[in-house]
Formats: C-alpha cells, sequence, structure tokens
C-alpha cells in the first residue's frame, strides 16, 4: 500500500556527491596539468606509471604536493565550515569563528617576528607555531563557554569573536614592531597560498588530517538532529556535550592543519556547504561529504588561477579565494534577504 | 511506569516547582493544567530528561532518568516541545526520518524507511513529505512533528501544548490520535491550556499553581469550578452537555476584588 521508491530529494543527493566526486579528479588532474611547464592532464596517469623524465621530475617534486596540498586544505577547511555551521545551527559561520584561525595568524606572526632567524627550521617551526596557535585558541574558548549547564555555543561564538578583536590587535602590534623583510612574509602567510607546501609538511600534517576527518564524518546524524535544535536532539538522543566537543576538536584540528600548511586561506569553508546545499539540500549525511570533495575541487581550481592569471608572477590564493568568494557569499546573503521576504 | 518524587527546581534563587509527586501507569494520559508560569513545561522538561531535578527524582521503570544514556532514553521516551526553530529547510520526509534515530545502529536499514512512510500515513502527511518543512503551515508541520514522535516508536510521549496554532480539527485530530496511542499501552503526559479538551481526553488531571500539585486526579474531580477558581484567579460556569462532561468557560465577571478595580 505504501510505495517504497527512493523519494526524489535522496536522488538529487546521490547525484550531486557522484558529480562532486567525478570533479575532483578532474581538477586534479588541470592542476597537475596546466602551469609555468605545462603537461596535458590526460597524459598524467601514464607520466607518473613510467616514473621518469623531466615532466615526471616536475610533477613529483612540484605538482604533486602543491596540487594535494591544496586538495587537503581545502576539504578539511569545508568540511568543518560544514560541521560547524551545523553546530552553531547558522549558515553563515565560517571555521575562523571559533578562533583556530587567528590563533594561527597570532602564532605564525609570534614566530617570524619574534624568533627571527630560524633558518632551516622554519619548514617545521612556523606550520607548528601556527597550528598551536590556532588549537591553544579554540581551547580557550571553549574554557570561556563551558558552564555546569553545559557548554553554551552562543558564548562560544561571541567570545570567538571578542577574541578575533583582541588577536587582530596583537598582530598589529607586532606588524608595528616588525622589520621590513618580516612584514613582507607576514603579509604573505596572511594572505595564504600553497607555493611552500612540501612533500615533509605534507606528510606531517596527513596523520592530523586524517584524525580530523575522522572525527568529523561520523557527525553527520546527531547534526541533523541538531537542525531541529538542541533541545530536540537531546529528545532523539544525540549526547550533546559529546557531539559539541568532538565537533569543535575535530574542527580545530583541520583547519589548524590546513593554516599550518596554506596560511589565511578564507570563504572555502564557508561557501562549500553552502554550494552544496544549493546544489542537493542540507542533510548532512550528504552534506559532510559533499562539502569535503567541493572544498577540495575549489581550492585546486582557487590554486590553479592564483599561479598562472598573472603568469610568471603568483597572485595569492588568498587574493583568489576572497575575489570570487566575497561576491558569492554577498549573493548568498541577498538570496536569504528574499526568502526571509517571501516566507 | 513513569513516577516523580518531591520534584524540585531551582534556579536563579527561585524553585520554579517544588514538591512534586505523581505516578503515571502504562496507558493513561495525563494532563498538565495550571496558569501561566505555574512549572507545566519545567515539570515537563524535567520529566523528558532534559532538565535534572534540584530535588526529588524521576524514575521509568523504576530505574532512575539519570541512568539512562540519551540514546536509550530517546528509545523509550519521545517530546513535542513548543519549538518550531529549523536552522536549515530539510524536508517534511527528512524530519519524520530523524525519529529513526535512537534505533538506527551503524547502517540505516530499508525498514527505517518504510517506517517512516508508515508514520507519515498515519498522522495523514504523505502528501506534503516531499516539500520543505518550513514551507507547511502550521497544521502540517504539526503532523510531520507527530509523525517524527510515532516514527521514535516511544511508551511514553511527552507533549508541551501540541494544540497551540491548531485550528479546532486538527486539534481535535491531533490529541485523538494521541488517545489511540494509549489504548496499545502507551503512556501519554500533555500539557493543555483548553480545560474542557483536558477533560474530553485525559485520564487523569494534574493542576499545577505557582510550581505546586494544587489537585491530582480524574477530570471529574480537578476540574470543577470550585477548585480551578483559586488557582486561575477567575470565575468559572460549568455548562451540561448531554451525556458528556460539562464544558467550562470562564465567568465574564473577574473574580476577586484584586482583579475589578
Amino acid at each position: 500500500m505504501i510505495s517504497t521508491t527512493i523519494p526524489h530529494h535522496l536522488r538529487r543527493y546521490r547525484k550531486a556527491l557522484f558529480s562532486l566526486a567525478l570533479l575532483l579528479p578532474f581538477a586534479l588532474l588541470l592542476g597537475l596539468g596546466l602551469g609555468a611547464y605545462s603537461i596535458p592532464p590526460l597524459a598524467i596517469p601514464q607520466i607518473l606509471l613510467r616514473g621518469e623524465g623531466l615532466e615526471y621530475q616536475v610533477l613529483t617534486a612540484l605538482r604533486l604536493p602543491r596540487v594535494l596540498g591544496a586538495a587537503l586544505v581545502g576539504s578539511l577547511l569545508a568540511l568543518a565550515g560544514a560541521v560547524l555551521q551545523g553546530l552553531f545551527r547558522n549558515p553563515l559561520v565560517d571555521p575562523g569563528l571559533i578562533g583556530v584561525s587567528s590563533g594561527a595568524a597570532l602564532g605564525a606572526a609570534i614566530f617570524i617576528v619574534l624568533l627571527p632567524g630560524a633558518g632551516p627550521l622554519e619548514t617545521y617551526a612556523l606550520p607548528l607555531f601556527a597550528f598551536l596557535g590556532g588549537v591553544l585558541a579554540t581551547q580557550v574558548l571553549w574554557w570561556i563557554a563551558r558552564t555546569p549547564m553545559g557548554t553554551q555555543v552562543l558564548v562560544l561564538l561571541l567570545s570567538g569573536i571578542a577574541l578575533n578583536a583582541l588577536v587582530g590587535a596583537a598582530i598589529g602590534l607586532l606588524t608595528f614592531l616588525a622589520t621590513e623583510e618580516q612584514l613582507r612574509s607576514l603579509t604573505f602567510w596572511t594572505l595564504g597560498g600553497f607555493s611552500a607546501v612540501t612533500w615533509k609538511t605534507l606528510l606531517s600534517g596527513l596523520p592530523l588530517a586524517f584524525l580530523a576527518w575522522a572525527l568529523l564524518l561520523p557527525l553527520a546524524r546527531p547534526l541533523n538532529a541538531l537542525v531541529l535544535g538542541e533541545r530536540e536532539a537531546f529528545h532523539l538522543g544525540a549526547n550533546l556535550e559529546a557531539l559539541k566537543r568532538r565537533a569543535v576538536a575535530g574542527a580545530a584540528l583541520g583547519v589548524g592543519v590546513a593554516v599550518a600548511l596554506a596560511g589565511g586561506v578564507g570563504f572555502i569553508g564557508l561557501v562549500a556547504p553552502h554550494l552544496f546545499r544549493l546544489l542537493a539540500g542540507p542533510d548532512h549525511r550528504y552534506l559532510l561529504t559533499g562539502s569535503a570533495l567541493l572544498g577540495a575541487s575549489l581550492a585546486v581550481l582557487a590554486d590553479l588561477l592564483a599561479r598562472t592569471v598573472a603568469a610568471p608572477a603568483e597572485v595569492p590564493v588568498g587574493v583568489v579565494t576572497a575575489l570570487l568568494g566575497g561576491p558569492f557569499f554577498l549573493y548568498l546573503v541577498l538570496r536569504y534577504k528574499r526568502e526571509v521576504y517571501r516566507a | 511506569m513513569l513516577e516523580a518524587c518531591g520534584v524540585g527546581y531551582l534556579t536563579g534563587g527561585r524553585w520554579i516547582i517544588r514538591g512534586v509527586d505523581l505516578a503515571l501507569r502504562e496507558g493513561e494520559f495525563l494532563a498538565v493544567l495550571g496558569p501561566n508560569g505555574s512549572g507545566k513545561t519545567t515539570l515537563l522538561r524535567i520529566l523528558a530528561g532534559e532538565l535534572s531535578p534540584s530535588e526529588g527524582e524521576v524514575r521509568l521503570w523504576g530505574k532512575p532518568l539519570t541512568a539512562y544514556s540519551p540514546k536509550a532514553l530517546a528509545r523509550r521516551r519521545a517530546v513535542l516541545s513548543q519549538n518550531r526553530q529549523i536552522a536549515f529547510p530539510l524536508t517534511a520526509y527528512e524530519v519524520a526520518f530523524l525519529g529513526r534515530l535512537p534505533h538506527i545502529r551503524g547502517r540505516e536499514a530499508p525498514e527505517d524507511h518504510r517506517k517512516t512512510l508508515e508514520a507519515l500515513a498515519q498522522t495523514q502527511a504523505l502528501p506534503f513529505s516531499d516539500r520543505l518543512q518550513p514551507s507547511l503551515s502550521g497544521g502540517e508541520a504539526m503532523r510531520v512533528e507527530a509523525a517524527r514522535l510515532l516514527n521514535q516508536e516511544p511508551q511514553l510521549l511527552l507533549l508541551d501544548e501540541p494544540t497551540n496554532h491548531l485550528d479546532p480539527r486538527y486539534a481535535l485530530e491531533l490529541l485523538l490520535l494521541f488517545r489511540t496511542l494509549t489504548s496499545q499501552g502507551r503512556a501519554v503526559v500533555a500539557v493543555l491550556h483548553d480545560l474542557n479538551l483536558a477533560s474530553l481526553f485525559a485520564d487523569r488531571v494534574l493542576l499545577l499553581q505557582e510550581g505546586a500539585v494544587r489537585a491530582f486526579g480524574s477530570p471529574k474531580e480537578v476540574l470543577r469550578p470550585e477548585v480551578l477558581e483559586p488557582v486561575y484567579g477567575v470565575a468559572f460556569a460549568a455548562v451540561a452537555q448531554g451525556e458528556g462532561p460539562p464544558l467550562l468557560f470562564p465567568a465574564l465577571r473577574l473574580a476577586g476584588r484584586a482583579l475589578s478595580h
């Protein structure tokens, strides 16, 4: 009597997920192929299998770590964004709001300005400082938002804004103290980019990235319950404290790794989940994976644009994402405004 | 199945409720009544395990609520709260499907989708199950919420003003649906404002005033003008109607000097 055909919205989710899974290898091949030394994208698998020649050298020494790093960073930022938007029940939340990005920026600024001349240590030490700064900042916010009644998500959000202002002031002070050269590297770090990603930094970030994925991806069902409200999620059997702890820890870890590898790449964490919701819908069982796939492709394509649009010069990738992300975000706001009026 | 012993809740230096005792058996429909601010919603939230009482204890099948994990509790009781704020536009089907959450271990089975469709059919929400929840009317949204509750397959249902915002027909249909559930041995606790709906559907009535129990008994015993008047501070008129219970109306003349100046 009741038909058990797949509801058509389910088909939409699966179609979106399938197309995004196809988009990623396409973006990766494009990112690997195009650049100062062009390699036909379709020949890349063959060249990698052959394992020799100039093209092979270019791919393994330069392009692969950079492109894979971009994909890793993009997927972490987008996944963290999707999870945090679900946790805060707010579509305008950016992963930066839990303090990771600003904490990481402060960590990087302290390293660049106050510990000059690290020399060969810099490849590891700068990402490490950024990572620790980010995770520490989130820990402080988490500690502030704890109450005997449970962690207050709104307090977390508000103190995140306060912390961002405070960190901005501290970075301003460090900028004031910095030399010309330090200022330059600080600026480049803040704008973000994947040119500094090497096999070494990529591989040392990978275990932490896996941990972040493992923490965040299984949160889909409780996040769906949270769409109805915190109380409703509890009524449906979600363990709210465990969910909040895991979401914030996973997001801090993921964004920490992303910022350590690539500096301040903005907007991907905000825009990728939105794009997926527009394509398919807000169901977190599909949204989390979909955002991660989409974020990876977006970062690879943004990086491709950054290094080809003004070649041989390189535009910081943060500029590209902001330039494309800003207007898109504005479009979203206008669209939501219309929806509010229509309701 | 559900008992509360000397339950009190203290917040901001004020007791919202205090010394509340109640017991609920399988198949029983309990209506919680009382003026605004008498602690009805707080009592319901304590019974739901959402707030832990400052004193006293709530037991479900002899075990304190705190002994259940959130998931184990969700397999036994479902709650309809007054909140209608959905953060992202899920479809009605997705909202109803969330009721399966406490039962799913690992992957979701076709069984979960079959039960969701059945629950939607039972509350007559199937025709709009593909629409977005925020686009539904109050009555339609309530049917989807009711389907979500049924989908949870609870033995205990806690309802906070379920007939709020519903027209008389929807209100009757919804309470009738929950009333039929009690004949399957499930228990219902409903916070209601409408005295006549309470006398029509409830087996027992708990009357709260300023956080304390003023009366607890059958509708016949509790829903009488002389019991209600001191609690609500307004006179009531009882109008006989055939074989059913008498209808209660607040009298147009306000009771007491304090209100009449």
